[in-house]
């Protein structure tokens, strides 16, 4: 709802109207008041073409990356027009701007336009207005009451119609109140003209009785006259003679008074047949040509004046009020952008009120932000000069619309359209666009739309899609300008999802979620960073597996399970410093054991089995666990029995401490492979331990 | 000196010369049983406290402590098998690799061989 423009009736209690007689034209003079400036029909062609002026518009663009390339996209996809300001919700015609209200709604308007079919009977309610205009243009019509009459009750007709939203029932009443204030003003020039001519008799009648008092008295007459100004109040007896007296001068020198409430008449002869006169007082306002009735006169007098200024003042009053309230409602039409009513109402307004009065009291200051010089002087045919501006600027960028939209080039037509519909929602000359076209601009609109709001989320597939599918309604949709731009952002995207990968690989895991991020606020569907999160939630869970997987098998020592997933394991615990060490000491003890089975492999090839099983059991005390060390050693024992049984008696008597049968074991499995390394070692230790023994019980004695 | 007292006493060193290898001969292992190699190295517990004899060759010094003694390997002459052997420094004996002795030994606790007695051989 668009009211602001109520505020123009305050403006009018404050507007003075300069005092003149008759403010309306004479309904029956038969003269119609000129046109003050226009000269122009209603029909009239030729004006200039409607040229908005631009507004730079404001494009919503987040704290990213890609702001430049939303503000592309935005422009590519831009439908609105260079009037429309979408952040205050205003569109520019000719400097002005528009109040739109929430410009969301305004556009949800220009949409339901789109989809809606035409007015019903809209034929019809044109002819009707066309009639209208006929009737009260100064061209084809002779300005005549009837004319005038004639379109008023148009009005009313119009006003039925869905398309004329009241606006004309608005108009018609705003006729009709002018019209009862201008029959109000002339009972009031009846009741002046009465007043008029009583005011010239009791002037004649006082300045008649004042000559003859002069003639007869003198001085006293002039004294009567002016005390009775002093005494204007002056009470002579019966005081309750209102000042309804009418005193008639008759052919034989009589005056005849008609006074008093009572509407009684006294008829005094004041002729003196001695043709002397001789003051008189009478009760009831008897005639007298003395002083004290010549006051009588002089105060009604007084009192016919006062009312006539009383009446005149009233008249002036209730004109001047009905002007700037027909003012009022006109550059309230005009700025609801109802210039066919506007036109109207100026039209009536031109034969309701004289040619002198056509001068804007009211939105004078809206008015002038229309106009490019301030210096002019506004009058009603100003609204009617810019109303017939817009009509024509309406009608020529329908125009456009249809020149744009049969050349194919449809988002232009569009754009065009919305441009026009702003300024002209209420003229026919949008209301009856062609349905046909109206739903193709629709599908676009909607399509245009949908991929606006789709780079807005940043689904760039959906985006580059629907751009196609726009290519193949119009032919003038830039669509290599969005691909471009979306493929930019794909790749910017895709550039930040590799630096994430690679600052995980390093273990930076905090600068690979800030890249995860940027990734992802550049473009949130990349099918990319959902492979990325799950593999990272897979080597999350392989962690968590191996964790399982690595303590299970070094609480059994299976280091064999361990060193073969030995790769997957120090990926899982690169950040952990407990099972990472271990790992790392696990990995070197294996490593040993691999050394010892290839030396093993190597000397059974020549053929030296002793030395194999001696690396074997190098090995196990590395890995004593180890299935495959232990399989080694299953398979080679046979071969080497006496020598291991011997070196394994000789262990187990240096366990028990009984060390010289243990020296005796070592010496035998040396017999048996005298490049033992396990035997001379056996034998070096046991054979201290020995001495050490001996050493306590032989007392030494070093000879000199 | 008379040239009878001169053969008496001739006679009487080289009867001596007889004699005394005999008697040092009867007291010196000739009568010690042979040390059993093959049981002692199967369970030398058994033969704890036992006194045997045993010809060997030196094979190898395996440790020695000054004033204590030292640890010999020897190879037995019958057996072909390495056995260690402890010779207290109380003997005094010098020992060379490749000598063969004839040691007087004793099983002492843990089946450690303790050399009494030593000769060359």
């Amino acid at each position: 709802m668009r009211r602001f423009t109520l505020i123009f009736a305050a403006l009018a209690t404050v507007t003075a109207a300069r005092a003149q007689s008759d403010l309306f034209n004479a309904p029956n003079t038969g003269t119609a008041a000129p046109a003050a400036a226009t000269g122009t029909a209603a029909n009239a062609t030729g004006s200039r073409a409607g040229a908005t002026e631009s507004l730079a518009r404001a494009v919503n663009i987040n704290s990213l990356e890609s702001g430049t390339l939303l503000q592309i996209i935005n422009q590519a996809f831009d439908t609105n027009s260079d009037s429309i300001n979408p952040e205050n919700g205003t569109m520019n015609w000719k400097g002005h701007s528009y109040d739109m209200g929430q410009f969301r709604v305004f556009r949800g308007r220009f949409e339901r336009y789109l989809s809606l079919p035409p007015t019903r009977d809209q034929d019809v309610y044109g002819a009707t207005l066309d009639e209208i205009f006929k009737l009260l243009s100064t061209r084809t019509a002779n300005g005549s009451q009837d004319s005038v009459v004639e379109a008023w009750k148009l009005l009313y007709r119009a006003s039925e119609y869905d398309a004329d939203g009241g606006n004309s029932l608005g108009v018609a009443n705003q006729i009709f109140n002018a019209w009862r204030i201008r029959d109000e003003k002339q009972a009031f020039t009846v009741t002046q003209t009465e007043l008029q001519r009583i005011r010239r008799q009791q002037s004649a009648s006082v300045v008649y009785a004042g000559d003859t008092m002069a003639a007869e008295t003198g001085k006293n007459a002039a004294d009567a006259i002016s005390g009775s100004a002093i005494l204007g109040n002056l009470s002579t007896g019966n005081s309750n003679d209102s000042g309804g007296t009418t005193t008639t001068t008759g052919n034989n020198g009589t005056t005849t008074t008609t006074g008093g409430q009572n509407g009684s008449r006294n008829n005094n002869n004041n002729n003196n047949n001695n043709g002397n006169t001789q003051p008189k007082q009478t009760i009831g306002g008897s005639s007298t040509v003395g002083p004290v009735g010549q006051l009588f006169r002089a105060r009604e007098l007084a009192e016919t004046e006062a009312k006539i200024k009383s009446l005149e003042a009233a008249g002036l009053l209730s004109v001047t009020q009905a002007k700037l309230q027909f003012q009022s409602q006109i550059m309230s039409l005009f700025l609801q952008r109802r210039f066919q009513h506007a036109l109207i109402a100026s039209s009536f307004y031109r034969y309701i009120f004289k040619g002198s009065h056509q001068n804007l009291e009211v939105g004078k200051k809206e008015l002038s932000s229309f106009l490019p010089s301030t210096d002019l002087a506004l009058t009603v045919e100003t609204i009617e000069f810019l109303s017939r501006e817009a009509i024509n600027d309406i009608n020529s960028g329908m125009a456009a619309v249809r020149s744009n939209y049969d050349d194919g080039r449809k988002v232009a037509a569009l754009e065009r359209l919305q441009e026009t519909f702003f300024l002209g929602e209420y003229m026919p000359a949008v209301t009856q666009f062609e349905p046909a076209r109206k739903e193709a601009l629709l599908t676009l609109y909607r399509k245009v739309d949908e991929a606006r709001k789709l780079a807005d989320l940043r689904d760039y597939d959906a985006v580059i899609g629907l751009t196609e599918e726009i290519g193949t309604l119009t032919k003038d949709f830039r669509a290599p300008e969005v691909n471009a731009a979306v493929r930019s952002a794909q790749r910017m995207s895709t550039l930040s999802l590799n630096a994430a990968q690679q600052a995980a690989a390093t273990g930076n895991y905090s600068k690979a979620q800030e890249f995860v991020e940027k990734a992802a606020q550049l473009w949130p569907l990349n099918p990319a960073i959902k492979n990325y999160t799950e593999n990272m939630a897979s080597q999350a869970d392989l962690g968590t597996q191996a964790g399982v997987v690595f303590d299970d098998a070094f609480k059994r020592d299976d280091f064999r399970r361990i060193y073969e997933k030995r790769a997957e394991l120090a990926v899982a615990f690169l950040n952990d410093n407990v099972r990472g060490p271990q790992l790392k000491a696990v990995i070197d003890r294996m490593a040993r054991v691999e050394i010892y089975l290839a030396q093993t492999e190597e000397l059974l090839a020549q053929n030296n089995a002793y030395s194999a099983w001696e690396a074997l059991a190098a090995a196990t005390a590395f890995a004593p666990n180890d299935v495959i060390l232990n399989q080694r050693m299953a398979q080679l024992a046979p071969r080497v029995a006496e020598f291991i049984g011997r070196l394994d008696q000789a262990k187990r008597y240096e366990t028990e401490q009984r060390y010289a049968a243990s020296l005796t074991q070592y010496l035998a499995a040396q017999d048996i492979h005298p490049a033992s390394q396990i035997a001379r070692t056996g034998l070096t230790r046991v054979s201290e331990s020995i001495m050490t023994q001996l050493a306590t019980e032989v007392p030494v004695t070093v000879e000199k | 000196m008379s040239p009878s007292s001169k053969r008496f006493v001739t006679r009487f060193w080289i009867l001596a010369a007889l004699v005394v290898p005999m008697f040092f001969a009867s007291g010196c292992g000739r009568s010690g049983e042979p040390f059993p190699v093959r049981a002692f190295l199967s369970a030398p517990d058994n033969l704890q406290g036992n006194r045997y004899s045993l010809e060997a060759e030196i094979d190898a010094q395996l440790n020695w402590r000054e004033g204590v003694g030292r640890l010999i390997a020897v190879r037995t002459l019958r057996d072909d098998a390495r056995l260690p052997v402890f010779i207290a420094d109380s003997l005094k004996a010098n020992l060379l690799v490749a000598q063969r002795y004839r040691f007087e030994i004793t099983v002492r606790k843990g089946g450690l061989l303790y050399v009494e007695r030593l000769k060359k051989l």
